[in-house]
């Protein structure tokens, strides 16, 4: 792709759009706010030059601003992510098999969510730190089902499965920590995602 | 009964995310992803406020933590949630699901003190009387406490938090 070029593709009815890299780009910004050129790229799975180039396409059409070392996204590239949202799974949402996967994943969430805060509590306690692994293998195999109708989630597959070898290796920051790509943080995003694709409203 | 500090008066408590001490700031209220991520583009400022979500929903302030306000205060929620997670990490001064008394919100501007010790977290505001002497103010907005003079021995400054 150009430097500075931002695919977009044509929907049947008439309605422009982001292409599937240019989503997935910009998205990884919508879902952190504020990111690097290299958060990007690690997040969308694509490679820095692809997504330097894209972001340079953002630039030019504010949906991003450069503070520096990072970038912030702007109202209009919200825009964008969520116009592509609700033109790519708005039908997901009204489907009666998705409610009760969602359903599935709360319980889920909450347990994951107590069980992080117990690991920081307990000063990294690794029995704790197992029940947290536990949990992010039930996530994963959550997102199996899902991912036949959402086939990028095996992106958040891939960032799990990279982050608990991570753990696993003794580098207990990729449990939390905010500044890596750790499983919260993963985990944190996906919800993100999910929230948006089912068009449901955060409630925490 | 809440502990009293000079310059400030109580307004309310909730939880606390994380014993950090005393830090204080400038209250700002932010209802949306659109203004949280304005504030975002104001590094330097960020370090002076005291975020406050006055709605039901505390998460989306989340990546706010990252450039390291003085404080959150939230309506609602608990340590146990995203928000906690982060902030704990970061050693930042929440309180969640605050219970002001003798308020109903806080003004944008309002001068705040979060002590953040245990598992609670009390919030106070600047008193309105002038006269009252300000605790100074640490570059990083923590509170230097100067120990009152006990005998013939001058208690020197410390920094909580």
């Amino acid at each position: 792709m150009p430097r500075g070029d931002v695919a977009r593709r044509t929907e049947c009815c008439g309605v422009t759009m982001l292409d599937e890299h240019a989503f997935l780009t910009l998205n990884a910004l919508y879902l952190k706010k504020m990111a690097s050129v290299g958060n990007l790229a690690e997040m969308s799975g694509l490679p820095t030059d692809q997504v330097q180039a894209m972001v340079s396409g953002f630039l030019e059409r504010g949906w991003v601003l450069d503070i520096g070392s990072e970038l912030l996204i702007q109202s209009e590239g919200m825009a964008e992510v969520q116009s592509y949202y609700h033109e790519t799974y708005s039908d997901l949402s009204q489907r009666e098999e998705t409610a009760g996967w969602y359903a599935r994943f709360e319980a889920i969430n909450r347990q994951f969510i107590k069980l992080v805060t117990d690991w920081q509590q307990g000063g990294g306690d690794p029995r704790a730190e197992e029940r947290v692994i536990a949990t992010v293998d039930r996530l994963v195999k959550l997102i199996g089902e899902i991912a036949l109708l959402v086939p990028r989630y095996v992106g958040y597959v891939r960032r799990f499965e990279r982050s608990v070898t991570k753990v696993d290796q003794g580098d207990p920051d990729f449990v939390c920590t905010p500044t890596v790509d750790s499983l919260h943080n993963i985990w944190f995003e996906f919800h993100e995602d999910l929230l948006m694709i089912l068009g449901k409203e955060r409630t925490e | 009964m809440a502990d009293e500090i000079e310059g400030y008066r109580y307004i309310g408590q909730g939880y606390s995310v994380v014993p950090v001490g005393k830090h204080s700031g400038i209250a700002m209220n932010i209802t949306s992803p659109q203004e949280m991520i304005k504030l975002m583009g104001n590094p330097q400022k960020i370090k002076e406020t005291v975020v406050i979500t006055p709605g039901g929903t505390t998460t989306f302030v989340a990546p706010l933590l990252y450039k390291k306000p003085a404080g959150i205060v939230t309506y609602a929620g608990t340590p146990e949630s995203h928000l906690g997670i982060v902030g704990r990490n970061f050693g930042i001064a929440i309180v969640m699901t605050l219970e002001l008394e003798g308020m109903d919100s806080i003004p944008d501007g309002t001068r705040l003190l979060l002590n953040c010790e245990g598992k609670l977290g009390r919030v106070y505001m600047e008193a309105e009387d002038g006269a009252q002497s300000q605790p100074p103010h640490s570059a990083d907005g923590s509170i230097v406490v100067v120990e009152p003079v006990t005998g013939d021995v001058l208690g020197g400054g410390s920094v909580l938090g």
